[in-house]
């Protein structure tokens, strides 16, 4: 179950050490043993198995549809598929069963990857901890990490394990803890403002974000159009190529994927970094950085020079208002994209009768939580006649700015720019919730959400682990379209820090402690 | 400079999303102040953003029907309808008033 998916798993398949069932047997037992991570809104149990059994027929025959085949795979429910329902963690579609998949998860079953379930997220993936949505909290694996309970001074017993536990981070929490918990081998997410990489982070797997019109957003619940991407979480770095592969590329049924040809690459295995520039911008110092990430930053920008690389301190001088930028922006994507949920033609409707408006504001009250209420408001506010020149407008210039930040490093000979991606390790649960929603997201964006802004790709690393034995991860921030050269120079710096293995101590439906299952098996 | 509870009225019309309780209200007064932030950028000359993806041509594809013909499989989702019709309660009514409906804002 550790094994990597193009190296290892796939072959694994081939070769019949293990068979498309058994494996999918696996992964959905090890979804039963942990359950308590609430990771799954969804388990799709019987197609699952009858998805695996048609792979295994496949490679009988010899004849596997891609390296993917057999594969089990995790989607975020706020991805339309046919037949599973996809609820966004909210009230508003809960019981809501789409007609159609969205393009990517239809592009994964063609490929004969084996369909799990769907995973649990913040409602309508607004939010930073994967805390707030309808169906509960997604809890950390690492909270049941052998290398977390060393570090953790127990004050009472039991007692405090259970309020001891640490987000997963979000909005793509229950993807990011489906990955790091084994009980799959690649997941979808989807980033808007990091909400593919804050958790991947946390979680300690690589997260990935794509440049803005390479993969198809069709069918996927929209936030905010003009950024959202689906993210690919995985467990190492050529694995999340291995995904792009498969789902890049132009989709006639979404107007902002590019046209462009787009071909699957192979990662080179990079030993010379000495023709690569990286870039260090000085203002991803944020305030409330921790010590250790900034101590953890500095030995990575150290390790690049080392290695022959040119490291350079470089400016994105409007980085403090990017998280201002985006709260204007996305609150007012948000306020429209909120807006076919009238409880009409799908979704959740209100007993309310007398009138259509009234129907709909009973309705809408029902079906959203605070936090989505709220950037609705807010979002509504800012788009006012007498306040639209003066917040959306000049949002939309503030982005230019932003962007052009990026135009400026990248043109000055940058390749890449490393920064972190969090502020800190994960949170405690009991802590987080201290603060709301909205000022959670503000703190916890910062690093992330300017790469969406500018629609560059994006990348977090496991790096290491904190002080408390919990992950720590860096980004990479590529230029447009640019993916491959992103993708080699995060493999080669993965191969660097050896992240550990998560040593997680659960309770096995079956027998054995599954930590000391290595990937002998599948070699 | 706070909202005015007229705005805040206006809000819940437009939007069709009622503030809840004072905390709601509040919220809405802190995402204001935090975008104030933004009028201490200079922006003069600067034309806005609408996507990252602005010097590309949008795709237009060819008038050709490709899918259709799925009133069922739409009417699925629908809790009210009748044949192949969604059923909406009556509209051209108003939300009411302020002063008329349950709203936090009229206290």
């Amino acid at each position: 179950l550790k094994g990597g998916l193009r190296f290892q798993v796939s072959a694994a398949l081939k070769e019949g050490h293990v068979t498309p069932t058994e494996l999918c047997q696996r992964c959905l037992s090890l979804i039963k043993s942990t359950k308590f991570l609430n990771a799954y809104i969804t388990v799709a149990e019987e197609t699952a198995l009858k998805q695996a059994e048609e792979s295994e027929k496949r490679y009988r025959r010899g004849q596997p549809l891609s390296v993917l085949d057999g594969i089990p795979i995790a989607v975020k429910d706020n991805f339309n598929t046919v037949g599973i329902e996809t609820t966004c963690a909210s009230n508003m579609l809960k019981g809501y069963i789409s007609p159609y998949n969205a393009t990517v998860v239809q592009k994964l079953l063609d490929q004969g990857a084996v369909l799990l379930g769907k995973t649990n997220l913040d409602e309508f993936a607004m939010g930073s901890g994967s805390t707030d949505g309808v169906f509960g909290p997604v809890r950390n694996p690492w909270s049941y990490s052998r290398q977390y309970k060393e570090k953790s001074v127990p004050k009472s017993h039991s007692e405090d394990e259970e309020s001891n536990w640490v987000i997963t981070g979000g909005s793509s929490g229950g993807s990011a803890a489906a990955v790091s918990s084994f009980t799959c081998f690649a997941a979808l997410g989807s980033d808007t403002g990091g909400s593919t990489r804050n958790p991947a982070a946390h979680c300690g797997v690589v997260g990935l974000k794509p440049t803005y019109g390479l993969i198809s957003r069709h069918g996927l619940i929209p936030l905010v159009n003009s950024m959202d991407v689906p993210g690919i979480l995985t467990r190492c770095v050529d694995d999340s190529a291995v995904v792009l592969g498969s789902l890049a590329g132009h989709d006639p049924k979404d107007s902002t994927t590019i046209q462009d040809n787009f071909k699957p690459f192979e990662l080179p295995n990079l030993t010379d970094v000495s023709k690569i520039s990286i870039g260090i911008p000085k203002e991803y110092h944020a305030p409330g950085l921790s010590s250790e990430i900034l101590a953890l930053w500095s030995k990575a920008a150290d390790l690049f020079k080392n290695a022959g690389a040119k490291v350079i301190e470089v400016s994105l001088p409007h980085t403090r208002y990017s998280i201002v930028c985006y709260h204007v922006l996305c609150t007012a994507e948000v306020a429209s994209n909120m807006a076919r949920f009238d409880g009409l033609e799908y979704g959740h409707r209100s007993d309310m009768n007398k009138s259509t408006e009234s129907m709909y504001a009973a309705t809408r009250r029902e079906g959203f939580n605070d936090v989505v209420r709220g950037r609705i408001l807010s979002g509504n506010y800012f788009l006012l006649k007498q306040n639209y020149e003066n917040y959306f407008i000049k949002a939309q210039k503030v982005r230019r700015l932003i962007a052009n930040d990026f135009v400026k490093v990248f043109g000055s000979g940058v390749d890449i720019l490393l920064t972190p991606t969090t502020l800190s390790d994960a949170m405690p649960y009991m802590e987080f919730i201290k603060e709301d929603n909205r000022t959670r997201s503000a703190q916890d964006d910062i690093l992330t959400q300017a790469a969406n802004m500018a629609g560059l790709p994006a990348i977090n690393v496991p790096t290491g682990l904190s002080e408390r034995g919990l992950p720590l991860g860096l980004q990479f921030i590529g230029q447009s379209f640019q993916e491959k050269q992103l993708l080699t120079v995060a493999k080669w710096f993965e191969k660097q820090v050896k992240f550990p293995v998560i040593q997680l101590e659960v309770k096995r439906h079956d027998h054995g402690a599954f930590q000391h299952q290595k990937s002998v098996s599948f070699s | 400079q706070k909202v005015t509870v007229e705005v805040l009225d206006h809000l819940e019309h437009l939007a069709l999303v009622d503030f809840r309780d004072a905390e709601g209200v509040e919220r809405l007064q802190k995402a204001v102040q935090f975008a104030d932030q933004l009028h201490e950028v200079n922006t003069d000359g600067v034309e806005p953003m609408d996507s990252v993806l602005e010097d590309r041509c949008l795709y237009l594809r060819e008038d050709d029907v490709t899918e259709g013909n799925c009133t069922n499989e739409l009417l699925k989702n629908a809790r009210e309808k009748v044949e192949e019709y969604f059923v909406a309660p009556p509209g051209n009514i108003p939300l009411p008033k302020l002063e008329e409906r349950e709203t936090f804002l009229q206290g």
